[in-house]
């Protein structure tokens, strides 16, 4: 039975349409992938090392062990929000003679199968060798390097109790939060007691089997949870329904005859899953500017990453959110195409949003006067710079969006949309502020840099009425792709 | 009021729609029968202006539907679910149509609130997104929607497939309400071939794309379908 599973899973990869997305994509894909595991490989190997050199008073696997558990609870954290939990064609299968057992089964040992199980492997086995190498022994670390591969399985059934289960939710989260609160204040050092355990695994070789009683543990809960779940209506398979309040912002009311498309947008924002996590991390993305702005190296000379930690940061929305305009509409495109509105307007709001985006992130960016004058000036001209370049370019590399945005997904590690406007974005954003900015600040001098690129921005803002009435000509020709692209599932 | 000159549509050298000529007066209730692959939805996008016609053009009270935005002022029109907004609420999306359309609140309200029997007490205040509506009442809201701001053209793809009896029938009596002063014009089509006899003057037949009858509606016409389709 498993085996037929298998074969209607392998259909289901090979002719989804993600499989088929563009080559750009994947090619990115594999090479993140390969990032992180040479990283993971580095780390691996050098942490012994690295370890043994900061604190050479502890035995370095002691000190790991400590840090290990830090790790398990960020990998944690990290799967929460961003690991796919398998689903299964779930429905079609519950009427069909197969075990509701042999699903379920199936469903928890699929979950294994993810790049959250794999990519700590290629840090753990590097460590255990240079631990063999480093004369400890054989049969004690082959057993330590068991229990960290069982704990990493720990951990991803965890997490898929803890999405599936309110309860266990909870009473986790309960757990974790108080114990971080204890270890933040100094009422009690859990780290260390639990970091000594880590390492009696290795201590005691028979001691593994505490992580695999774990690791059943967790198994058998969520297999019973699945079992008692396993109904259409019961939140396993779909959603919980949930009431909500209607709400008007009639503020908005001012911005007239666009007012309703600009409610609507952030009703979007507010109620879908994609969109509200991805100006989230837009706004989380505001303390970026910190890395570049407290080190001085970066304001040395012409200061050229400050001009792209300043077009970054009051620009995130604009191109987090910006660079799927009109595909966050794909679901109800047909709608708007047919409605009683002319495409200026449904632009003109599209615009007035980045537009307004723009003002209150260069507003929330002006705590960063606090590193002199130099960044204060840069965070300015870069939100006019924003407005007046990046909303038009934005909006015309829009006209190729033709791929359907599912609002309900998570944002994180979310290609579902990505088209060559996503590529050529960096030109207009990173590429040509920069470009100019270093240029012009080295052959003259860095005042006439920056009154390049305000006027640059004050241009665009000059000619938008211009530029804009071309940009709906180029929308209303790609239209008939949009409607065709965004009916794809 | 919709005219449509040697109107046809190919997808790679595959013919869907080929009309020659195509007349709906104004006033007329038209209902489009066939079956699966007729071209009915195909003739719905293209004068809703969601697809492009390979060759011909439709004109919507006089305007080329390709050329202007005009006809969408006095055309309303349900075809399918990707015409609601899932995330909004059913009054919400009622007067976000109605802010479109140039209705205030009350005017929503007024329009809304002679459908209650219709909504069977489902849809209003019910605190739920559209998305998490069944089907059918999903349909109910699409086609309350495209009555709002005294359309001129209504335009609505199988509105009785999915819906209930009891609104099926009164479904019924909304659109022959909608056409008994003869001036809205109303499309529609139908797989149930006795409610769209009911409501319709006039029955066009299409199959593989060409018009196969076009008929007036008399006592005889339900019978005549029949015939036509058992063959």
């Amino acid at each position: 039975m498993f085996t037929r599973i298998l074969k209607l899973e392998w259909k289901s990869f090979f002719r989804s349409a993600n499989f088929t997305k563009g080559i750009a994509i994947k090619i990115f894909l594999v090479f993140f992938a390969l990032y992180l595991m040479v990283c993971f490989a580095f780390l691996g190997v050098g942490s012994y090392f690295l370890v043994a050199k900061a604190v050479p008073t502890v035995d370095p696997l002691l000190t790991v062990c400590r840090y290990i558990v830090i790790w398990f609870l960020a990998d944690l954290l990290f799967r929460f929000f961003a690991q796919k939990l398998p689903v299964l064609n779930s429905k079609a299968l519950m009427v069909i003679p197969i075990k509701k057992k042999t699903i379920i089964h199936y469903l928890l040992l699929k979950s294994n199968v993810s790049a959250f199980n794999i990519i700590p492997l290629f840090f753990f086995f590097p460590f255990s060798i240079v631990l063999l190498v480093k004369g400890y022994a054989v049969i004690n670390v082959l057993f330590w390097l068991l229990s960290m591969l069982i704990l990493i399985q720990v951990n991803n059934f965890i997490n898929f109790i803890i999405n599936k289960s309110n309860l266990y939710f909870y009473v986790i989260t309960g757990l974790l939060a108080v114990g971080i609160l204890v270890q933040y204040f100094r009422f009690y050092d859990i780290i260390t007691p639990v970091g000594d355990l880590y390492f009696s695994l290795y201590k005691q070789p028979f001691f593994t089997l505490i992580p695999l009683g774990l690791l059943v543990l967790f198994y058998v809960i969520n297999f019973k949870h699945f079992l008692q779940h396993f109904y259409l209506d019961n939140g396993v398979l779909s959603k919980k329904e949930k009431f909500v309040t209607s709400s008007e912002f009639s503020w908005l009311n001012r911005f007239g005859d666009v007012a309703p498309f600009l409610k609507n947008d952030i009703k979007l924002i507010w109620r879908n899953k994609r969109p509200r996590m991805t100006v989230i991390m837009s706004l989380g993305m505001l303390f970026y500017g910190l890395i570049f702005f407290t080190n001085p190296v970066y304001g040395e000379g012409s200061a050229t990453m400050y001009v792209f930690a300043a077009v970054f940061i009051t620009g995130i929305f604009l191109m987090n959110f910006g660079q799927f305009i009109p595909s966050w509409d794909s679901a109800y495109f047909n709608l708007l195409m047919s409605q009683n509105i002319s495409m200026k307007q449904y632009l003109k709001s599209k615009r007035i949003l980045l537009l307004l985006s723009i003002a209150v992130l260069t507003l929330l960016s002006l705590p960063y006067f606090y590193f002199g004058w130099k960044v204060g000036v840069l965070l300015l001209i870069g939100g006019v710079y924003n407005a007046g370049v990046n909303v038009p370019a934005l909006l015309y590399l829009c006209t190729f969006n033709k791929k359907r945005v599912d609002l309900a997904k998570s944002a994180m590690m979310n290609y579902e949309g990505m088209g060559m406007a996503q590529w050529l974005m960096i030109i207009p954003m990173i590429l040509i502020p920069m470009g100019v900015f270093s240029l012009i600040s080295y052959l003259v001098s860095f005042n006439i840099a920056v009154g390049v690129l305000f006027c640059l921005g004050v241009l665009g803002l000059v000619l938008q009425n211009y530029i804009f009435s071309k940009l709906v000509n180029v929308f209303k020709k790609r239209k008939y792709a949009m409607v065709i692209g965004f009916q794809q599932k | 009021m919709i005219v449509s000159e040697n109107l046809s549509k190919l997808y790679n050298s595959n013919t869907v729609l080929e009309i020659e000529k195509f007349e709906i007066k104004k006033g007329q209730s038209v209902g489009l029968v066939g079956n699966n692959g007729a071209g009915k939805t195909t003739f719905f996008s293209l004068l809703l202006d969601l697809i492009q016609p390979t060759t011909g053009i439709i004109k919507n009270n006089g305007i080329v539907v390709s050329e202007s935005d005009s006809w969408k002022n006095f055309t309303s029109s349900f075809i399918d679910e990707s015409f609601l907004i899932g995330y909004l609420t059913a009054e919400e999306y009622f007067y976000f149509i109605g802010e479109l359309r140039g209705q205030n609140k009350a005017d929503v309200d007024a329009l809304v609130s002679q459908f209650s029997d219709f909504f069977h007490d489902e849809i209003l205040g019910k605190k739920k997104y559209l998305r998490d509506l069944s089907k059918g009442n999903q349909k109910k809201v699409g086609i309350v929607a495209a009555l709002i701001g005294n359309p001129e053209v209504v335009i609505l793809d199988e509105p009785f497939a999915n819906l209930d009896p009891t609104t099926q029938i009164r479904l019924k009596e909304i659109i022959k309400e909608l056409t008994q002063n003869k001036a809205v014009t109303v499309l529609i089509s139908s797989h149930d071939l006795s409610h769209v006899t009911d409501v319709s003057d006039r029955i066009v037949v299409l199959e593989k794309g060409r018009i196969v009858k076009d008929l007036e509606t008399n006592a005889a016409t339900l019978t005549d379908l029949e015939m036509y389709f058992s063959n």
